[in-house]
C-alpha cells in the first residue's frame, strides 16, 4: 500500500508474528541441520573453493556445502542453469521458509506479498566474472548481457520470486553488514502498520574474492579463529548463507493455525557517524538502535534474557558493542546471556543480520542459547554473561544486532510466540 | 495546511552542470548535451558518455574529511543533497540539530572504486588499498551524507532499477507519517565507469550513460505536494513489462486531482527500446504536456527518476506547472509513477 496524499495509516496497529523460516549457512543447509550445529558448539570453516584465495592472507571461510539435490521450485530447468551461487542460497532459504509457514503459493497467486532482502554483495561473483571478461577479451559478447543482468541484486529477488510463485514489490536494502536485519525490520513495518497484510524478508550474501580481498587489504580477517569478545581477538572470519522468514498478523496466524515461530516486538535503527568502517568507541549509535528497538517492544532490559551480538571479533566493534550494551542494560547487564554466532559460521555480511535472527528464533523454538566460541581470554568488556559454552535455556525474549559499515545499525527483538 | 507530505528542498548535479536550475533549462531547451567518446582499449568497443562538469569553484564540502577519498557517486550524491537542504537547513543540520533520515537510491553505486579495488587484488593482494574498499559498499554515499548532515536517524540504501528514486519517496512518506523523523533526504546517484558505460551497449547500441545525483527533502511542511506514489509493478515470470506499465500509468491517473490536459508528464523515455516500448504504450493518448529528460542527458540508470523529480519540482516553483506526474519504467525491475502537486 504505497503513499497516497489524505490516506493516513494506524501505527501500531497490528502484532507481527513469524510463521515460518529458512536458513541455510556454512553449519547446515536448513533449520535442523543449524540447530543441531549451534547446539553442538561445533564450528563450520573449510578451506575456501569458490574462488583462488591462495594469494590472500587467510584461506578459509564458513563456505556452504551445498546438498546434492537442490529443492523443488516453480524455476524452469532454464532459469535453474542461470542461478548464481547467491540466488541458489536465497532460494534454498526461501523454500524453507515457505514450506514452514504454510503459506500455498497458489492461493496467495492474487495478493501482492511484498519482499524485502537484505545483501551486500549480491551476486558480485557474476559481477567478478563480467569483469574478467571483459578485461580479456574487450570486444566479448558471449553471454555478457546475461552476466550484467544477473549481477544486479534485485534479480536474485526476481529469482526467488519466480521460484516460490510468488509476486509483489521489491525491496533491496544495502545497508552493508545491517541489511538484513533492516530488511526484516523494513517487513515488519509493512504489516505491522497495516500497509501489507503479509511479508517475505531476509537477506543473503555469497563468499565472493572482491569483497574477501577488502576485508584481508583491511587486516580485519582472523588469522587463527574469530573469537568475538575474547581479550586477544584478531578479526573476524567471513562465512555466507542466507535466512527468509515469513511475516503476517497475528489474528492473521491464529485464524488459519499457523504455527507461530515467534513475535517481532521491536526494531531500531541508526546511524553511526563515528567512521566509515569504525563505530563510535562508547557505542552511541549502537545504544540508539537497542533503546529504540526496546521502546517499540515495549520491554526493559532486564527482560531480554539473550542477544545475539553482531560481535565481528575485530577489535573495535567488540568494544564499542560492550559498551553500549552495558550502558543499555545497566544493572542488569550481569545477568543477560549474550554471544557472537559468528565465531562459528562467520560473518555473513548483508546476510549476518537476517541469519542472526533466524538462530535467535531455533534458540527460543529448541530451547538453547548458541556459544561465542573459541574464547581464551575473556575482554574485560563483557560485563554481561558471554555464553562460551551452549547452554539449555528457555527464552521468552532475544534481541539481535546489527552493524555495519557506513555506520548503519539495527537492532530486532523477539517475543516467544505465547 | 492538510497533514501531507511535502517536498521542501531539491538539488542535482548532472551533466547540464551543479544545480537543479541548470538540470531544468537543458532539459526545458529539449538540445542533447554534448557528449564525449571514449574506446578503452582498441579492440574495446566505442561508448559515449555525458560527464558532470567539475565544480567552480570547488565547494568547502569537498575539503570535509570524509569526503576526500570518496568516489564520483558519493561527491555527486553530497553536492545533490546540499543543495537540496538548503543553507539554513544545512547550517541546521552542521549544528546538530537536523535529524532527518536519508534514502539512498542506486543501481550500479560506487563502481569506479569496486573495479579499481579488484583490479588491485587481482594483481597484488597484499597491496590491494584498504582506503579503496571501503568506499565500494553501496551505503558508502549515505553514510557521507549522514555524516555531513549530522543526523543519527534512520539511513536506508536502496539498490535497484531507475524507478528505484520514486520508491525511496515511499519509503520516506512511510517514515514521516509514521512519525519516525521529521525530515527525510532522498537521493539518487551514480557515476561513469567503462564497465557500467560498455555494459549499456548491451541493451542499447546508442545509448549514452551519465552520471551525476538528485535530492529532494521530504517534511511534513510548506512545500510542493507529494500527491503519491503508485505501488511498484514488478515485472517478471508474473507479469509482463506492458502490464506493469499500464498498471502504473492507471494509478497515475488516479493520483491526478487536475485534469490531465494542465498536468505535466516527465516521463523516462529514451531508455532502452525495450523499456520505452512499454512506457510510450502506457502513455499513448496522454493530453498533456510531456517533458523528456533522458535524450538530454543519457542513461543515468539509478539516478534518471530522481532527476525527472527533480524536473518537476522546478517546473511547479517556476510557476509553469500546477501537477506533474513523473513516469519511471525501470529497465529490469518495475514500473513507479508518482504525481506532484502545487505549492502549499
Amino acid at each position: 500500500m504505497p503513499y497516497r496524499a489524505g490516506q493516513t495509516h494506524e501505527a501500531g496497529t497490528h502484532r507481527v508474528v513469524i510463521t515460518g523460516a529458512g536458513i541455510i549457512t556454512s553449519m547446515g543447509n536448513d533449520w535442523r541441520e543449524n540447530a543441531a550445529g549451534f547446539r553442538a558448539g561445533r564450528l563450520a570453516f573449510r578451506d575456501i573453493t569458490v574462488f583462488d584465495a591462495s594469494r590472500q592472507r587467510v584461506q578459509r571461510a564458513g563456505e556452504v556445502a551445498f546438498p546434492e539435490t537442490f529443492p523443488k521450485t516453480r524455476l524452469t530447468s532454464r532459469q535453474l542453469k542461470r542461478l548464481d551461487r547467491a540466488s541458489r542460497l536465497l532460494i534454498h532459504a526461501g523454500v524453507e521458509a515457505m514450506a514452514q509457514s504454510g503459506w500455498n503459493a497458489d492461493a496467495l497467486a492474487d495478493q501482492q506479498i511484498p519482499l524485502c532482502l537484505g545483501t551486500s554483495a549480491g551476486a558480485m561473483a557474476t559481477g567478478e566474472a563480467y569483469y574478467l571478461a571483459k578485461t580479456a577479451t574487450p570486444a566479448a559478447k558471449a553471454s555478457l548481457a546475461e552476466k550484467v543482468i544477473q549481477y544486479l541484486p534485485h534479480t536474485q529477488a526476481q529469482h526467488l520470486q519466480s521460484a516460490l510463485g510468488l509476486q509483489g514489490p521489491l525491496t533491496i536494502i544495502a545497508n552493508a553488514c545491517a541489511s538484513g536485519a533492516n530488511a526484516i525490520g523494513q517487513a515488519f513495518r509493512l504489516v505491522k502498520t497495516g500497509r501489507a497484510r503479509r511479508a517475505l524478508a531476509g537477506g543473503y550474501d555469497a563468499l565472493a574474492h572482491m569483497v574477501f580481498a577488502g576485508f584481508d587489504s583491511l587486516q580485519a580477517l582472523s588469522t587463527t579463529l574469530p573469537r568475538p569478545f575474547d581479550a586477544h581477538r584478531d578479526g573476524l572470519a567471513l562465512g555466507e548463507g542466507a535466512a527468509l522468514v515469513t511475516l503476517e498478523r497475528l489474528d492473521d496466524a491464529l485464524a488459519r493455525g499457523a504455527n507461530i515461530l515467534a513475535e517481532i516486538s521491536g526494531y531500531g535503527a541508526s546511524t553511526d557517524l563515528h567512521h566509515l568502517t569504525q563505530p563510535h568507541p562508547q557505542g552511541d549509535a549502537a545504544l540508539l538502535s537497542m533503546t529504540r528497538a526496546s521502546a517499540e517492544a515495549g520491554v526493559t532490559p532486564d527482560m531480554i534474557q539473550y542477544i545475539n551480538s553482531h560481535g565481528t571479533g575485530t577489535p573495535l566493534n567488540d568494544a564499542a558493542e560492550g559498551a553500549a550494551i552495558q550502558r543499555w542494560a545497566g544493572v542488569d547487564v550481569g545477568r543477560i546471556m549474550v554471544s557472537s554466532t559468528k565465531s562459528a559460521i562467520g560473518h555473513l555480511l548483508g546476510g549476518a543480520g537476517a541469519v542472526e535472527a533466524v538462530i535467535c528464533l531455533l534458540a527460543m523454538r529448541e530451547g538453547f542459547v548458541p556459544a561465542s566460541c573459541n574464547i581464551e581470554t575473556l575482554d574485560p568488556i563483557c560485563t554481561f554473561d558471554l555464553v562460551r559454552q551452549p547452554r539449555e535455556a528457555q527464552l521468552d525474549y532475544t534481541l539481535t544486532n546489527s552493524f555495519g559499515f557506513g555506520g548503519a545499525n539495527a537492532t530486532l527483538i523477539f517475543r516467544k510466540a505465547a | 495546511m492538510s497533514g501531507g507530505i511535502y517536498i521542501t528542498g531539491w538539488g542535482a548535479v548532472s551533466p547540464a552542470g551543479w544545480g537543479a536550475g541548470a538540470l531544468y533549462e537543458a532539459v526545458k531547451a529539449g538540445t542533447p548535451l554534448p557528449y564525449s567518446t571514449t574506446k578503452r582499449t582498441e579492440d574495446a568497443p566505442e561508448y559515449r558518455t555525458r560527464k558532470v562538469p567539475a565544480p567552480s569553484p570547488v565547494p568547502d564540502w569537498m575539503k570535509h574529511n570524509r569526503m576526500r577519498r570518496t568516489t564520483a557517486a558519493a561527491r555527486h550524491a553530497v553536492g545533490a543533497a546540499i543543495e537540496a537542504l538548503g543553507p539554513e537547513r544545512l547550517a541546521s543540520a552542521q549544528q546538530g540539530a537536523w535529524k532527518g533520515g536519508v534514502v539512498f537510491c542506486t543501481t550500479n553505486g560506487c563502481v569506479q572504486f569496486s573495479r579499481r579495488f579488484f583490479a588491485e587484488a587481482l594483481s597484488n593482494p597484499a597491496l590491494a588499498s584498504p582506503i579503496l574498499f571501503p568506499e565500494t559498499v553501496y551505503n558508502a554515499p549515505a553514510s557521507h551524507i549522514a555524516a555531513l548532515a549530522g543526523s543519527p536517524e534512520l539511513n536506508c540504501t536502496l539498490v535497484g532499477d531507475s524507478s528505484q528514486f520514486l520508491r525511496g519517496m515511499d519509503l520516506a512518506a512511510q517514515w514521516l507519517e509514521d512519525g519516525e523523523v521529521e525530515s527525510v533526504l532522498v537521493v539518487a546517484a551514480e557515476e561513469l565507469d567503462w564497465l557500467t558505460d560498455e555494459a549499456l551497449l548491451f541493451f542499447d547500441r546508442d545509448g549514452i550513460t551519465a552520471e551525476g545525483a538528485a535530492a529532494v527533502v521530504l517534511e511534513k511542511a510548506k512545500g510542493i505536494e507529494l500527491l503519491g506514489v503508485t505501488g511498484a509493478w514488478t515485472y517478471g515470470t508474473t507479469m509482463s513489462l506492458a502490464n506493469a506499465a499500464a498498471g502504473m500509468r492507471k494509478e497515475v491517473a488516479e493520483l491526478l486531482t487536475q485534469s490531465e490536459v494542465d498536468v505535466l508528464l516527465c516521463d523516462g523515455l529514451g531508455a532502452a527500446p525495450r523499456a520505452d516500448t512499454a512506457e510510450q504504450a502506457a502513455w499513448r493518448g496522454w493530453q498533456g504536456k510531456q517533458l523528456h529528460l533522458r535524450p538530454v542527458l543519457g542513461e543515468a540508470y539509478g539516478c534518471i527518476a530522481g532527476w525527472q523529480t527533480v524536473a518537476a519540482c522546478e517546473s511547479i516553483a517556476r510557476g509553469e506547472s500546477s501537477q506533474v506526474a513523473i513516469s519511471a519504467v525501470g529497465l529490469t525491475e518495475q514500473a513507479v509513477g508518482a504525481v506532484l502537486g502545487g505549492i502549499a
